[in-house]
């Protein structure tokens, strides 16, 4: 559940997205959430793959098509 | 298939046995794929993959019968072989598969290389589908699922059914109990990250007009759990206003889409999508495989995870 919300937050809450970026463990902090080492790395490639090449949020519907390739 | 069936039986349980390539639900849902896995994990725990003929077209006639009930439970559109004769004779097609398979699973005591694993085998598979079958009664009692509920459904179903087939292929390949846990926690995070590309398929709809989006399965899939889940307030009004719209109505449909995306689920079915396959492929080493069978194993798991 925790994941859910860190991710809900910085998706919602730009500061904490941007403090995320510079600080992870200190946005974490901030916020009262716990995640683990691991939790984090999945999340660091969350926010990799959420975003397609050209640096454009990944929609819904392309997510969908992951089987045919990623983007 | 199905000894003591009388032929048309027979012929009607054939054509319930998807071809393969031809399966209209996409290559992650290809359950002849997905057979490989006993005989892989057999291979890869020192055993032979051949020990594992007879298990393996259990677990994909289970699979298959699993899949007819789930699809006759759910109203889903039904498939060419029981449009005609209706949800009656698919429910009876689904049951002689489950007795073929069965039948399947006895062969194990048959042979010498499998009969001292057939009672551990057989025992295995019919404690965890009771657990499926617990996972979908509750599935099917629970229409607005939270996110906790979604995952506990999701690992009683797939993620225990996927375990089932490495668990059972690793136990015909060796007596380790630790090895054939970290085949059976491979088998499970696979079997997640199945289920997760299972949730996002019906989600193809939103781009390709010749595929409807289903609004009323999206209710359950996991993008909506989680946004209902997250969201409070307006927006959670908004989008279950949005959501019971959308199958008659573009723009609820698009605002729908809208209010999915911007809670973030993109950036959380990646991140879980990256659990799972980290997870698998952990287990996966430290079951320490044969490393020929290892590779198929790892890249079945690479082949649906996100990039790393």
């Amino acid at each position: 559940m925790s994941l859910a919300q860190v991710v809900y937050s910085m998706s919602t809450d730009n500061e904490f997205a941007s403090q995320w970026n510079l600080d992870p463990e200190g946005a974490l902090a901030d916020k009262g959430f716990q995640l683990s080492r691991e939790e984090q790395a999945f999340l660091t490639a969350g926010l990799k793959n959420g975003r397609s090449g050209d640096n454009r949020k990944v929609r819904l519907s392309e997510l969908a098509l992951v089987r045919r390739g990623w983007m | 298939m199905g000894a003591g069936a009388w032929p048309d039986f027979i012929k009607a349980m054939h054509r319930a046995v998807p071809s393969g390539s031809s399966d209209k639900k996409g290559p992650d849902r290809d359950p002849t794929k997905w057979a490989l896995l006993p005989g892989l994990c057999c291979q890869a725990a020192g055993g032979d993959a051949r020990w594992t003929d007879s298990l393996a077209a259990a677990w994909l006639l289970f699979y298959i019968a699993a899949d007819i009930m789930d699809s006759v439970e759910d109203q889903d559109e039904p498939d060419p072989w029981w449009q005609e004769s209706g949800p009656g004779m698919a429910i009876n097609v689904a049951s002689g598969l489950y007795f073929s398979a069965s039948q399947l699973l006895n062969r194990l005591y048959k042979y010498e290389a499998t009969q001292s694993a057939a009672p551990d085998v057989t025992k295995k598979f019919l404690n965890d589908f009771l657990i499926m079958c617990s996972g979908q009664h509750r599935d099917l009692t629970n229409p607005e699922p939270s996110l906790d509920q979604y995952w506990q459904i999701a690992a009683a179903k797939s993620g225990c059914f996927f375990g089932l087939a490495c668990q059972a292929g690793a136990r015909l390949g060796t007596d380790e109990l630790n090895i054939i846990s970290s085949y059976q926690r491979y088998g499970y995070h696979l079997g997640m990250l199945i289920q997760i590309l299972d949730d996002l398929e019906d989600f193809h709809g939103l781009q390709s007009s010749s595929t409807p989006v289903k609004w009323t399965t999206l209710k359950r899939s996991l993008p909506v759990v989680y946004a209902l889940q997250m969201y409070s307030g307006s927006n959670e009004r908004q989008l279950r206003q949005c959501l019971n719209d959308a199958s008659g109505d573009n723009k609820a449909a698009e605002e729908a889409v809208a209010l999915l995306e911007g809670s973030g689920v993109v950036v959380y079915l990646i991140s879980e999508m990256a659990r799972h396959r980290d997870q698998a492929i952990e287990n996966l080493e430290q079951a320490n495989p044969q490393p020929a069978a290892a590779e198929f194993l790892e890249t079945f798991v690479r082949d649906i995870g996100p990039p790393e």
